[in-house]
């Protein structure tokens, strides 16, 4: 499953989560991480990032917002 | 009080709206305007660029357009005064997918006169108005505005592309102004198609300093007696249209201390008096030589006076940016101002003299005012 997948599915069951993570036009919003393991998405292939079996994906606020 | 708490205040009460860059905060006071109390912040941490009151509904509603640097904006609305709030589900001030695009910040809630009771305008960045007829519980784009042909060649100002500014027909007809920064100022007549309406507006900015658009309008407003009459505070000049403008004049160039500014008030009773709050120029943008005076014309801008009684006149060097001016309905009229320093002014005899309200709040972004019915 890619990232994008995984946020797809939050957005449908968790619409004013989806919201928070990306804008209406689909991008993931300027101050929001997703780390696919340890790994930041924004260094692998931001939401085209294929998540591996079993690895933890966290998605976070980013130091940079507020 | 504690942030589930709404603002106290009854009929007959003056709210004042004060959006910062790190929540929402509120003044209120009785029709004597004296006693001010104090409440917020609401939404901490985030920038709180639009705000009304809309006291066309009982109760009042209160709408705040809030952008939270991590999980973006959105429109929330409270019937209590603050003491609850409502997120919209869904999300509907949202472009529609083929456009593309994605709001940014939203700039502006303006509701519509008493005779459209349900309508309520939004400003967005990037530069769109959306439209809500159940009172700013949903929102759709405006496509004539965003389908306009000048709008690939609009250039941002200095805070971004916005569409800050929206002045309804206070009759309630068809014709719509709108401000955006830097494209100037668009117009409908019919309600459907949109046209600049910049003649005579200069922006010494671009080569061609007369264009057709381009314009970086910082603020309008309109006396809402006299619905054609328009003053504009420009990047360089404050202006006056006596046709909802068809046609622009420049006024105070020779009066005031600077024609750079941000926000222009028309004073809500009395037809031909507005006021603008001059900085010195776009590079500086403080009070000029540390004086923090507002001035005001009661002739339809051929003249001004400036009004600094109460007001820092020692080594204030203050920047008041668009929304943060606005007047109150009650007469003689009540006048506030809220600074990128955190203070918030006020006036309660239509500028002769001021106090200040509020001393220690995050930068000011909106000041927004309501008499409650």
């Amino acid at each position: 499953m890619r990232i994008s997948a995984l946020l797809d599915a939050v957005a449908a069951g968790y619409p004013a989560i989806g919201r928070r993570l990306r804008d209406e036009a689909g991008t993931l919003r300027r101050h929001v991480n997703v780390f696919v393991g340890a790994d930041n998405a924004r260094d692998l292939d931001d939401v085209d990032t294929v998540i591996p079996d079993g690895v933890e994906v966290t998605l976070l606020p980013a130091v940079s917002g507020g | 009080m504690t942030e589930s708490e709404g603002i106290d205040a009854s009929a007959g009460d003056v709210v004042v709206l004060v959006g910062t860059s790190k929540g929402l905060f509120a003044l209120a006071a009785g029709p004597g305007r004296e006693g001010w109390r104090l409440h917020g912040p609401w939404f901490k941490g985030e920038e709180i660029y639009a705000a009304a009151l809309d006291c066309r509904h009982r109760p009042a509603r209160l709408l705040v357009g809030a952008t939270s640097s991590h999980w973006g904006p959105s429109v929330y609305r409270s019937d209590d005064l603050g003491a609850s709030w409502v997120e919209p589900d869904p999300e509907t001030l949202a472009f529609p997918k083929h456009t593309g695009a994605a709001v940014a910040r939203v700039w502006q809630l303006q509701p519509a006169g008493d005779a459209q009771p349900g309508v309520v305008y939004a400003g967005v960045e990037p530069a769109a108005l959306f439209r809500s007829d159940d009172a700013g519980e949903s929102f759709r784009l405006d496509d004539g505005l965003w389908g306009h042909e000048h709008r690939p060649q609009w250039q941002p100002g200095g805070g971004g592309l916005c569409l800050h500014t929206v002045v309804p027909d206070p009759a309630g007809g068809p014709r719509l102004g709108v401000a955006v920064s830097a494209a100037g100022f668009y117009r409908t007549l019919d309600g459907v198609s949109w046209e600049a309406a910049n003649v005579g507006i200069r922006a010494p900015f671009l080569p061609d300093a007369m264009p057709v658009f381009g314009q970086c309008v910082h603020k309008v407003d309109r006396h809402p007696a006299e619905p054609d009459l328009l003053f504009i505070q420009h990047h360089w000049g404050v202006y006056r249209s006596e046709d909802f403008g068809g046609r622009w004049e420049e006024v105070g160039a020779e009066q005031l201390p600077s024609t750079f500014g941000f926000p222009v008030v028309a004073d809500p009773n009395h037809p031909g008096t507005a006021f603008v709050l001059p900085l010195t120029s776009d590079a500086f943008r403080c009070t000029p030589d540390g004086r923090f005076r507002a001035y005001r014309t009661t002739d339809r801008g051929e003249s001004w006076e400036a009004l600094e009684k109460g007001l820092p006149q020692d080594n204030a060097w203050l920047t008041v940016l668009r929304d943060g001016f606005t007047a109150d309905t009650l007469d003689p009229t009540g006048l506030y101002v809220g600074t990128r320093t955190g203070q918030v002014f006020g006036s309660s005899d239509g500028g002769d003299s001021w106090g200040e309200l509020a001393g220690h709040l995050p930068p000011v972004l909106c000041v927004k005012t309501a008499v409650l019915r």
